[in-house]
């Protein structure tokens, strides 16, 4: 079962009351002898004013750090955070291009499947020629070529992009 | 509206992803920084207090500071009055300790380190000071945030229950019970008057 605060019309004058740093006026005292609950109140606001106190005599005494340098490090932080918003999407490009590059490796193994079962099937270095021949013959050239030709391509593009947004 | 009559017109959680952050491609922190200085002057070491006692460590209290200052001068704070900047920088700060008491528990380590870890300072306290420190230690975080808020700060509950995440309806049973819990100690050690 949730205990329920009790309320009594006279907290807020309990409370300023014992935060004000004066005796409290009769009335309160005569209400403090009757309420166990602003008793509560009363002593937790006054302990609570000398505690605020003595923190604050501690503050006072306390050299805090310096503003100035709190200042730029807010520069600092900022002008990191601008950067890593504009190079955002750079970086999931670069995942992106990550991804494209591995696609672009299994196509090619996929289209060179057919020349690359023949070195599997091949159980000695001299019978792997026929292989190697069919390999660079034209059709199985050109695939090469060009699969080689998109790649390099793709990393001009990128490196190229890099230095533009690095200018 | 707060109790004393202003609007809290900035309601983003300072904490959300990006929210501490202006526009894309401004390059300038929200106040020059001669305001910034005055403001520091003026709210400082109210902050510092603040922090002390609910970390329970100076130092520790040092490094929020300029945490919760940092993330206040890079937030979108235009158009705020004074008083509510005050509010924000505190629910910034707020923040930052609840994250440092989701990392680990530092009730226990408020307790051993209080005052040890304040040997360097130059003026050594009083035992009275420890033995307040001690028993504000004792209570648990929130309830610390809690009775700072309420009773130093002046804060009214929704603004309470805004810097510490907490609903509005709770905070009345949640800082009866760190009252009463504060009212125990005080009894138990002999220190209420």
């Amino acid at each position: 079962m949730i205990m329920q605060p009790p309320h009594c019309t006279h907290d807020a004058d309990v409370r300023r009351a014992a935060t004000s740093g004066h005796p409290p006026d009769p009335a309160i005292l005569a209400h403090l002898a009757d309420c166990a609950d602003c008793r509560e109140t009363f002593a937790v606001a006054g302990w609570m004013l000398h505690l605020s106190a003595d923190t604050g005599r501690m503050a006072s005494e306390r050299d805090l750090p310096d503003p100035a340098r709190i200042w730029w490090r807010a520069r600092l932080l900022q002008r990191w955070e601008a950067e890593t918003r504009a190079t955002a999407p750079l970086d999931v490009m670069q995942r992106v291009e990550i991804l494209g590059g591995f696609i672009a490796l299994v196509v090619l193994i996929l289209t060179l499947l057919p020349e690359l079962r023949g070195f599997g099937a091949a159980s000695d270095g001299a019978s792997w020629w026929p292989a190697v021949a069919r390999l660079l013959a034209p059709s199985g050239l050109t695939t090469l070529i060009i699969s080689s030709v998109l790649l390099l391509g793709l990393m001009a593009a990128v490196t190229i992009r890099q230095l533009l947004v690095e200018d | 509206m707060s109790s004393d009559g202003y609007v809290i017109r900035h309601t983003a959680d300072p904490h959300a992803p990006g929210s501490a952050s202006t526009e894309a491609g401004a390059d300038v922190v929200s106040m020059d920084e001669h305001a910034f200085q005055a403001f520091y002057r003026a709210h400082g070491r109210a902050l510092w207090s603040y922090l002390c006692r609910i970390l329970g460590n100076p130092a520790q209290a040092d490094d929020a500071l300029q945490e919760a200052f940092c993330k206040f001068l890079v937030a979108p704070i235009g158009g705020l009055g004074e008083s509510e900047q005050r509010a924000y920088l505190f629910r910034i700060a707020t923040n930052l300790v609840i994250d440092q008491w989701r990392k680990r528990s530092r009730e226990q380590q408020a307790l051993e380190q209080w005052p040890t870890a304040d040997r360097a300072e130059k003026n050594q306290p009083s035992a009275a000071s420890i033995d307040m420190s001690r028993t504000f230690a004792e209570l648990k975080p929130r309830e610390r945030a809690l009775l700072w808020l309420a009773y130093v700060e002046g804060s009214a509950h929704d603004e309470i229950a805004q810097s510490l995440g907490l609903k509005p309806k709770s905070i009345r049973v949640l800082l009866f019970r760190a009252r009463r819990r504060l009212a125990a100690l005080l009894e138990k050690k002999g220190l209420r008057a």
